[in-house]
């Protein structure tokens, strides 16, 4: 049974319709849902947290029904970071934001010593416990959000355009720590953006235009769709580029190869060119 | 905005800092109540003597004492000078019209004078010892029997306690808002008094709006992490309460038996 599973879930504000959509998500993947402005991603994770309520169909987490009976049980299993660094910090310091999801499960103190310490030295903030969040960087604050989220443990990390306000070094340094994270823990990880080159290593990647699943697969099946990804408003990631580039220019070897990253594009390079 | 030293924490190590904000809290309240017990010199004299110890014992400099009186000068000057020219009885020095001055009238002065300052001493000391926070996690566990009338001292400590958080975000944000407008060619600061007012609304609006999407960011993201309201929260911040918290009570006790045998 998989983790998510979505069955003709459509919701309709304004003039955005969303859906009907259908959906599976297995456990411990990493998917990347990908989709330019007013797509509909957002509005598909606060479907999935119970933060808005569906106009049909379902959302069913873990074997459990989204529904108002069940909302809180799920939440405790999901753990949402949102955009902006500032308005998601609800503590008055570093070690108090991290523990407010604890409080708010009831645990004892000495429990929530404990995690709170462990999350902050799994994100490298221990010794910005007792900062305000006015003395942190906005890397430094979504760092805090994601100690927050593995202090509760929860099965499901949704980054809701969590690297969006991010400088590029922040974004790479978020995301690796993410990705190394998920390797410790063990969680599924539902990346919403629209930064392609965030995309590059997931399981699978999920293309959403007006509230629809225009594409979804593999990264490298994805990535193939060039014309289609253009069409959407979307660009390709940085190897594909190149190795588009590259093929045009008359490198054919290229063509059914599938380089994730740098370092594959480096090493083929380096086998052509001593094949040459 | 920057000379007002009340309401600052200074942080530092002593005593004083180490106490719990409760028995901050209390004592600060007890000895606004304690100096109206004051009324002859050598009952000034004791309270003077004891809140100067007070003042060392936080191993804080002079200096910052003497600023957090100084924007109050005016204040305490008027108050001052009223008592001396307003109070009649005993010898009569001068008088014109209904001014005058009498030997009432300076000796109440003075004491009025040193009234303010005991009392404003006291609450600087309280507040560049205690961080925001200290004083309101202080506040909501002196606030907890209010909650047998129904009074929602959780919501209202998480309020103060959020609000408190977001102080320096808003000033920083209020600081890009009058830049961005600056740039755009707004002049503040100029103009007379109408002029000046109609001005900041290119601050207000802007910000009114920006806090209001924070708070709708912010309700999410709490909503998400599991928040329901209520008292059923555990507590993160844990206050204790020390021996020093005990014999701070004990020596305010002991002070107020002190003024009660020295008042006249």
């Amino acid at each position: 049974m998989p983790l998510i599973q979505i069955q003709d879930l459509t919701y309709e504000y304004d003039d955005f319709k969303l859906g009907p959509l259908n959906l599976e998500i297995e456990k411990d993947q990493w998917i990347s849902v990908i989709g330019r402005n007013g797509s509909g991603k957002s509005t598909l994770a606060r479907l999935i947290d119970g933060l808005i309520e569906a106009q049909s169909g379902t959302v069913t987490v873990d074997g459990l029904e989204v529904n108002e009976q069940n909302v809180w049980q799920i939440r405790s299993q999901i753990g949402v970071v949102f955009q902006n660094p500032d308005n998601q910090f609800v503590g008055a310091n570093v070690e108090d934001d991290v523990a407010f999801g604890l409080e708010n499960r009831q645990l004892s103190h000495a429990e929530m010593v404990k995690r709170v310490s462990e999350s902050l030295e799994a994100v490298g903030m221990t010794e910005f416990a007792k900062h305000e969040p006015s003395r942190l960087s906005g890397g430094q604050k979504q760092r805090v959000a994601i100690a927050g989220i593995l202090a509760i443990r929860p099965q499901i990390i949704i980054l809701d355009e969590a690297t969006s306000m991010l400088d590029p070094e922040g974004r790479r340094e978020l995301i690796q720590l993410i990705r190394h994270l998920k390797d410790q823990y063990h969680f599924t990880v539902i990346a919403i953006t629209h930064d392609i080159d965030e995309t590059v290593f997931s399981d699978q990647i999920i293309v959403l235009d007006q509230g629809k699943i225009r594409m979804q697969g593999r990264p490298a099946d994805v990535y193939r769709n060039r014309d289609q990804l253009m069409d959407l408003g979307l660009d390709l990631p940085f190897v594909e580029k190149l190795k588009f580039k590259l093929q045009e220019n008359g490198l054919a070897e290229l063509k059914d190869d599938e380089i994730l990253d740098e370092k594959e594009m480096v090493a083929k390079l380096w086998q052509l060119n001593s094949n040459m | 905005m920057s000379n007002i030293i009340l309401g600052r924490y200074i942080d530092g190590d002593s005593i004083i800092h180490r106490m719990d904000s409760r028995a901050k809290l209390i004592l600060s309240l007890y000895f606004i109540v304690i100096v109206f017990l004051c009324n002859n010199w050598q009952t000034y004299a004791l309270l003077g003597i004891f809140t100067l110890g007070c003042v060392l014992l936080s191993k804080i400099k002079m200096s910052f004492f003497i600023k957090g009186v100084r924007p109050l000068i005016g204040l305490i000057l008027i108050t001052v000078l009223l008592q001396l020219f307003f109070t009649s009885g005993g010898t009569v020095y001068w008088q014109w019209g209904p001014f005058k001055l009498t030997s009432f009238g300076i000796i109440n002065s003075i004491y009025i004078f040193c009234r303010i300052v005991l009392i404003v001493l006291m609450s600087t000391l309280l507040t560049v010892t205690t961080t925001p926070l200290e004083i309101a996690d202080g506040l909501e566990s002196l606030m907890a029997p209010l909650r047998k009338i129904r009074v929602p001292v959780d919501e209202i400590a998480l309020m103060i306690s959020i609000a408190l958080r977001f102080v320096p975000t808003l000033m920083d944000e209020t600081q890009k808002i009058i830049n961005a407008q600056r740039a755009r060619g707004v002049n503040f600061g100029e103009g007379n008094l109408f002029k000046q007012a109609k001005m900041l609304i290119p601050i207000l609006i802007p910000l009114f709006v920006n806090s209001i999407k924070r708070a709708e960011d912010l309700a999410v993201a709490m909503e998400a992490r599991g928040y329901q309201g209520g008292p059923n929260r555990t507590k993160y911040r844990q206050q204790h309460w020390h021996l020093a918290d005990t014999i701070g009570i004990v020596v305010f006790l002991a002070l107020t038996g002190g003024l009660v045998l020295l008042r006249g």
